[in-house]
């Protein structure tokens, strides 16, 4: 009778047996071989966004929390997370968190050359890469210092902030820009840079030719006239420590961040414009009323 | 055994253009370009500055460090400036001569010392101080090369004439006409290094070349044990590795150099620079190239000064017959393709070619369709295809298992791709991005 109604009587307490074996043997395991871990480990774990980007130079996210809680690294590695998970972590591991540490970082492209508005040496047929495409005799571009378009900065960034648009130049989304800087790195042109977040002003060239060779190759570059620096001056006539955060080296405008207070004059002046946000120079100001609405 | 590599490819040789003319030479330029950097290693460092008047033959960049070469000037005259111009390595600090004043190294009477009684060394430094690298196109400097470590015993030289790249006769030209020269540069390099056993592989195509060189031996007789080895047409049979195997069966091994398994290889223009250079002390400041492509008015092979620029050479070689698709410096396979006439010929350039877009077609590449061609004709063993796709995926975890250091970037891999794709250059892209140099 009970062969009729369990068949398989024996295979189901066979299994239970086993499994009641195993299980007595995996809790005695886990209570004899158990490995004291740090609660704070945990907690580090949950203040980080869990990217597991790579960005701090770690694996990922639990692996700089180990190293935090026990190495007591430094806790301002991670950009995505930015001054909030420093904050954070500072308190759970009660330690000061410093001056100026962690700052918000976001990418900014230095490079409004593209596809339709430079020239070209060379045709190049080669592996579609910027790097593969910076190796051939310096670039197809006749600008050697411009963005070649191929996108290497946007395949190496994790959270999908960049993109190329119409005309093969990165763009930034800004809001999902979290700082972690692969696009510098991928970027075999130094293009991009990382800048802070406050400060929204940046140059939009990285030539360092003289104005008449630059042009033979691009419009939209710096030209080094200097009116950002002479406005940058006037800023700061009255300052005693600073004398202009915006200063022409080598034919390039390059902007000393620590020192910017994004007050938006150098970018007014810019005759080409070649300084960001462009939308407010002068120049491009009165271009736009001149078309007809 | 000849031609025993395997792999490899059939490209038409071209070389009916030019295989019949004798060498002529070009007119010495007006200014000369000469880069610090014609060679594989550390540039040279400048000794000259502007203003400087300099002879014809005077050193003007002496060499940094081990691997390294001089650099003489080509003519004399007066150092304009030093700048950064564009050559073959993109741009190099240039030092640019005006000339003006005597020429006197070209008619150098022979050196009063034979050769005979001098020791392997100071042939060495005598080979050292004319500047000479490699001249079939890879510019390896010379002394380095025939000064192996001492635990490595060389018992063999090749000299490598089998000039496989289509289009170049320079080495054909040079085996016919200097036969007697390359046998004496062949026992003057043996005596450098120390070995009593010479071959001299040629391909098969060039038969005059051949026969040149072995009725020469004969007549010559040398007491050291010099032979001619034919070798069968096939690319690329000049690659060092391959033409050690074809003509003694050794397999270098991988990432190894020729001198551990004691072989060392030279080219034939390079043993005949050497004689040049030990007999006449004469500096590496002009050498032979071959002009050719279907644009180039006069086809042939030409003698010219180190510094020329490929603009200077048009004229002579009887002006463009259309605007060129592609000027490559170098042989089509393996040579590189420029932008600019302003680029100097250097040490290493064996041939400039003019080629139309009936020749050069460009256009974008395919995808890879997985035929497997490239992994036939790979002459390393490597699987091209797979690299390839690595490479434009970023992989380089991938492609670094795929052993491309073991390329000889021989190019027969892009030359067979139905989908015209650049599998040499992915190739290239992966040993950049896995050893971190800058691109």
């Amino acid at each position: 009778m009970l062969d009729l109604i369990f068949p398989s009587i024996w295979a189901v307490l066979s299994l239970t047996a086993f499994g009641a074996i195993f299980g007595l043997m995996l809790s005695f395991i886990k209570v004899k071989l158990n490995v004291e871990k740090n609660p704070k480990i945990a907690e580090v774990l949950d203040c980080l966004p869990g990217a597991n980007c790579g960005a701090c130079g770690m694996p990922g996210c639990s692996a700089y929390a180990t190293r935090i809680v026990e190495e007591k690294f430094d806790i301002n590695l991670c950009p995505v997370g930015g001054a909030d998970s420093a904050k954070k972590i500072a308190s759970i591991m009660g330690v000061d968190l410093g001056d100026g540490a962690a700052v918000s970082m976001k990418a900014r492209v230095h490079c409004q050359g593209g596809r339709s508005l430079t020239k070209n040496r060379f045709e190049y047929n080669g592996p579609l890469s910027c790097s593969a495409a910076s190796g051939v005799m310096g670039g197809f571009k006749v600008c050697e210092y411009g963005c070649l378009g191929f996108g290497d900065c946007v395949r190496a960034c994790p959270f999908d902030a960049m993109y190329m648009d119409g005309d093969s130049l990165p763009v930034i989304r800004w809001e999902k820009c979290t700082g972690c800087g692969f696009c510098v790195k991928a970027c075999p042109r130094n293009i991009i840079s990382l800048e802070k977040q406050a400060i929204e002003v940046h140059v939009i060239c990285r030539n360092r030719e003289k104005a008449p060779t630059m042009k033979l190759g691009c419009p939209v570059g710096c030209i080094a006239c200097k009116l950002c620096e002479k406005a940058c001056r006037e800023v700061f006539i009255n300052e005693p420590t600073v004398d202009t955060a915006i200063e022409v080296r080598d034919f390039l405008a390059r902007i000393d961040y620590d020192k910017c207070i994004n007050c938006m004059k150098c970018v007014e002046v810019c005759p080409m414009p070649v300084i960001h946000p462009i939308t407010k120079s002068k120049v491009y100001l009165k271009k736009n009323s001149e078309v007809p609405a | 055994m000849s031609g025993g590599f395997r792999g490899g490819i059939h490209p038409h040789d071209k070389k009916n253009a030019t295989n019949h003319k004798e060498f002529l030479n070009l007119p010495i330029p007006q200014r000369c370009f000469i880069p610090l950097q014609q060679h594989i290693g550390a540039p040279a460092k400048a000794i000259v500055k502007a203003g400087d008047h300099v002879e014809e033959g005077q050193l003007i960049g002496s060499s940094d460090g081990f691997i390294s070469a001089d650099v003489h000037s080509s003519i004399p005259g007066r150092v304009i400036e030093i700048i950064d111009h564009l050559t073959i390595y993109y741009r190099q600090p240039t030092v640019v001569i005006e000339a003006e004043g005597q020429f006197s190294a070209s008619a150098m009477p022979r050196d009063p010392d034979d050769w005979g009684t001098l020791s392997g060394s100071e042939i060495i430094s005598r080979i050292k101080s004319s500047g000479m690298v490699g001249l079939g196109g890879a510019a390896f400097p010379t002394s380095v090369k025939l000064s192996p470590p001492p635990e490595k015993k060389i018992d063999t030289l090749l000299v490598n004439g089998a000039e496989c790249e289509p289009y170049l006769t320079v080495d054909d030209a040079l085996m016919r006409k200097f036969s007697l020269e390359i046998i004496e540069g062949t026992r003057i390099t043996m005596r450098a290094l120390g070995v009593k056993k010479a071959v001299i592989g040629i391909e098969d195509n060039k038969q005059g070349a051949i026969n040149a060189m072995r009725n020469e031996i004969r007549s010559a007789n040398p007491p050291e044990d010099i032979t001619v080895k034919s070798l069968k047409t096939r690319y690329p049979q000049g690659a060092e590795k391959q033409l050690i195997y074809s003509i003694l069966g050794r397999i270098v091994p991988s990432r190894g150099l020729p001198m551990d398994i004691g072989v060392v290889v030279q080219n034939v223009g390079t043993v005949f620079a050497i004689r040049e250079a030990v007999v006449f002390k004469k500096p590496l400041f002009e050498r032979f190239i071959t002009v050719g492509g279907d644009l180039i008015g006069k086809p042939g092979n030409y003698k010219v000064r180190i510094g020329s620029r490929i603009s200077d050479i048009i004229e002579e070689c009887g002006g463009l017959k259309g605007a060129p698709v592609k000027i490559v410096v170098g042989g089509p396979m393996c040579g590189l393709s420029v932008h600019s006439m302003d680029i100097p010929v250097v040490k290493g350039t064996s041939g400039i070619l003019f080629l139309s877009d009936k020749i050069a077609k460009g256009g974008p590449y395919l995808p890879c369709i997985r035929c497997g061609k490239c992994v036939k004709a790979c002459p390393m063993g490597l699987l091209p295809c797979e690299l390839g796709n690595a490479a434009e995926n970023e992989r380089f975890d991938l492609s670094g298992e795929l052993n491309p250091f073991d390329c000889i970037m021989c190019g027969s891999c892009s030359y067979v791709c139905p989908s015209h794709r650049p599998l040499s250059h992915f190739i290239k892209v992966s040993q950049q991005k896995i050893t971190g140099r800058a691109v």
